[in-house]
């Protein structure tokens, strides 16, 4: 008796991104950069932790200015639960 | 010209849409949604930024949604955010009706799904053998290859576990499951091609340091090297994406392709709003400039904001069809 799989026998856990960043929006320039990358920059309209998902598995990611992945490229409508 | 771009404050695909675009875009993001002054009548609807930068119905003359809601703020509950979620909605579906949409809407993958889109991606490419299947219906059609499972919707479980491209034995599969099945191929290359209207950015990444199938798994998150490199495609391949997207009815997205031992690129599937800023990390190759100037309507092959008023550029698509039936 063979036993058989079902889809979440072959689930594994996905690669990881940070799923909190702080980010520092400019409604002047209308760009926003991750507290890394703004520590040079004056005037900041928000700092504000944003949560993301941690998931990578839909392969491309949303990237900050620096070119850094920070969640899945699923558009999805759901919001999640960090 | 006035780009409206309804995205998140943390995107930094946005930020370089916006700064590269110069004057004329107005940024709306959706996890900030507190900070603008937003009226939205049933005759109008204008939005007021923080530093003073308006824009009404009256003025917006292309929109584009860009994920929106892949940011939120915890410190919103969900009753406000889903109200927040539908206000943008309802604002995109203003633009939409009026015509001023570009891009692909986010939900496109709601509408046309893998196994419809490889239907249309059959007139064109080669295509693997693929199933989806339940109660193990069909999977005759795949007997005798070596078969991957793989995700449709690309859900996760409630441990935020995921279904990676996984080899299956087609016996050992429990029949009361969906199961999306291709037949593997074997290959040295995932190759994506970014489209931008009418414009094609070919990229390869070797696979010959994958552990695994799936190249998702061993990604890499620092950049500190480059995955992905530019190649050349031929006319004619090129002249088939551009079919396919006529089809598909898509204006931008990124296809995905693998070469098999033959040197035949195979069909994967297209996301129609995928990323392309992590093949174009130091803004080396043009996409930027290319989806910049699709968003100003400048581009030399433009046919995208209010092209509706100009049927003569385009015939109706099999999607458009597909959306009004």
């Amino acid at each position: 008796m063979i036993d058989l799989l079902i889809p979440e026998d072959l689930m594994t856990e996905p690669p990881k991104t940070p799923n909190k960043v702080t980010v520092e929006y400019s409604h002047e320039d209308q760009t926003s950069f991750t507290m890394q990358s703004a520590l040079d920059r004056v005037e900041l309209a928000q700092n504000t932790m944003y949560c993301m998902s941690t998931s990578t598995f839909s392969g491309t990611q949303t990237f900050d200015y620096s070119g850094n992945p920070t969640d899945s490229d699923s558009d999805s409508d759901s919001q999640g639960d960090c | 010209m006035t780009l409206l771009l309804i995205t998140g404050s943390a995107d930094g695909t946005a930020d370089r849409i916006v700064e590269r675009y110069g004057s004329g875009v107005f940024r709306l993001n959706y996890d900030l949604l507190y900070d603008y002054d937003i009226a939205f009548t049933e005759d109008r609807w204008s939005i007021v930024s923080p530093s003073g930068l308006k824009l009404t119905s009256d003025d917006v003359t292309a929109c584009c949604w860009w994920k929106a809601f892949h940011y939120w703020n915890p410190n919103v509950a969900k009753y406000p955010a889903a109200e927040n979620r539908y206000l943008c909605r309802d604002i995109y579906g203003w633009c939409a009706l009026h015509r001023t949409v570009i891009g692909n809407p986010p939900d496109f993958h709601n509408r046309l799904g893998k196994m419809t889109i490889l239907g249309v991606a059959k007139r064109y490419f080669n295509v693997p053998k693929t199933l989806a299947t339940v109660n193990s219906s069909g999977v005759e059609t795949l007997q005798g290859s070596r078969v991957v499972a793989k995700s449709l919707a690309s859900e996760t479980t409630e441990e935020k576990k995921v279904l990676h491209t996984t080899e299956v034995e087609l016996e050992r599969l429990h029949p009361k499951n969906v199961w999306y099945l291709q037949q593997v191929v074997e290959s040295r290359w995932d190759i994506t091609v970014f489209y931008c209207n009418g414009k094609c950015f070919g990229f390869r990444r070797d696979r010959s340091d994958l552990e695994g199938l799936d190249w998702r798994v061993a990604q890499s998150f620092d950049y500190s090297q480059q995955e992905w490199f530019p190649i050349e495609l031929e006319t004619a391949f090129i002249d088939k994406l551009k079919n396919i997207s006529s089809d598909l009815g898509l204006e931008f997205g990124r296809y995905d392709f693998m070469e098999n031992a033959d040197g035949q690129l195979l069909f994967l599937e297209v996301n129609a709003n995928g990323q392309w800023v992590f093949l174009d990390i130091k803004d080396e190759y043009g996409l930027l400039d290319s989806v910049v100037a699709w968003l100003k309507g400048t581009s030399s092959t433009n046919v995208s904001s209010k092209r509706q008023e100009e049927p003569s550029h385009r015939e109706t698509t099999d999607m458009e069809v597909l959306l009004t039936a």
